[in-house]
């Protein structure tokens, strides 16, 4: 069982090996994934934990309407990197129209798309560090 | 209490860049919380820093 696991788990390395886009998509959609592939608990958790807790945490102290291509597009583009957690907010919340806004803005609002924004970007440094692990392995060799 | 609520998030926050941009440099963890630690370190007196000074132009301008 655990040796089907192994098997599991170096072909599909072999496969994003193969594919740097594929590996990049990956990493970018899901963050930790790549690490953990790799046989990095530890960064794996650490990615993962900061990426989607920040965009979390965001998301609620902007009372979900903190990703708007409308209101903020850089900080939309930003927030964009944080990869599955945008894509589940984008497809349950939706973005925010001109008459949500009417009366009821959080006093976090600004800290809640902070928070998304840094999510992204966070996911960003830990999808070159993954692709970096990734193919550094190929050409060194070393099994850590 | 929203101001501290907005200083918690401020320092969670960059504790939290910290530690991510540690993990890109080290393989353990123990190293890597050295370092991340060291980081926020920077961070925080770099901060003060600027803040300190721009009170300090504010109060001379006033």
């Amino acid at each position: 069982m655990a040796q089907d696991k192994g098997g599991v788990r170096e072909a599909t390395l072999r496969v994003l090996r193969a594919a740097p886009p594929l590996a990049l998509i990956t990493a970018w959609l899901l963050p930790g994934l790549v690490h953990l592939l790799l046989g990095k608990r530890f960064h794996a958790a650490l990615f993962m934990i900061c990426v989607v807790a920040f965009f979390i945490v965001g998301d609620i102290a902007s009372d979900f309407y903190g990703v708007s291509s409308h209101y903020h597009f850089y900080a939309f583009v930003a927030q964009l990197c944080a990869g599955v957690p945008v894509l589940v907010h984008l497809a349950i919340c939706g973005q925010p129209r001109s008459e949500t806004f009417v009366g009821r803005i959080s006093p976090y609002y600004d800290a809640g798309v902070i928070y998304m924004m840094v999510a992204g970007l966070l996911n960003v440094a830990a999808v070159a560090d993954a692709l970096e692990r990734l193919y550094r392995r190929k050409q060194d060799g070393d099994d850590d | 209490m929203e101001m501290t609520i907005k200083l918690l998030m401020f320092v969670v926050g960059t504790f939290g860049i910290c530690i991510v941009s540690a993990a890109v440099r080290e393989d353990d963890w123990r190293p890597l919380l050295r370092r991340g630690l060291r980081y926020f370190a920077i961070a925080v007196s770099a901060i003060s820093a600027v803040v300190i000074t721009m009170m300090l132009v504010q109060t001379f301008l006033d």
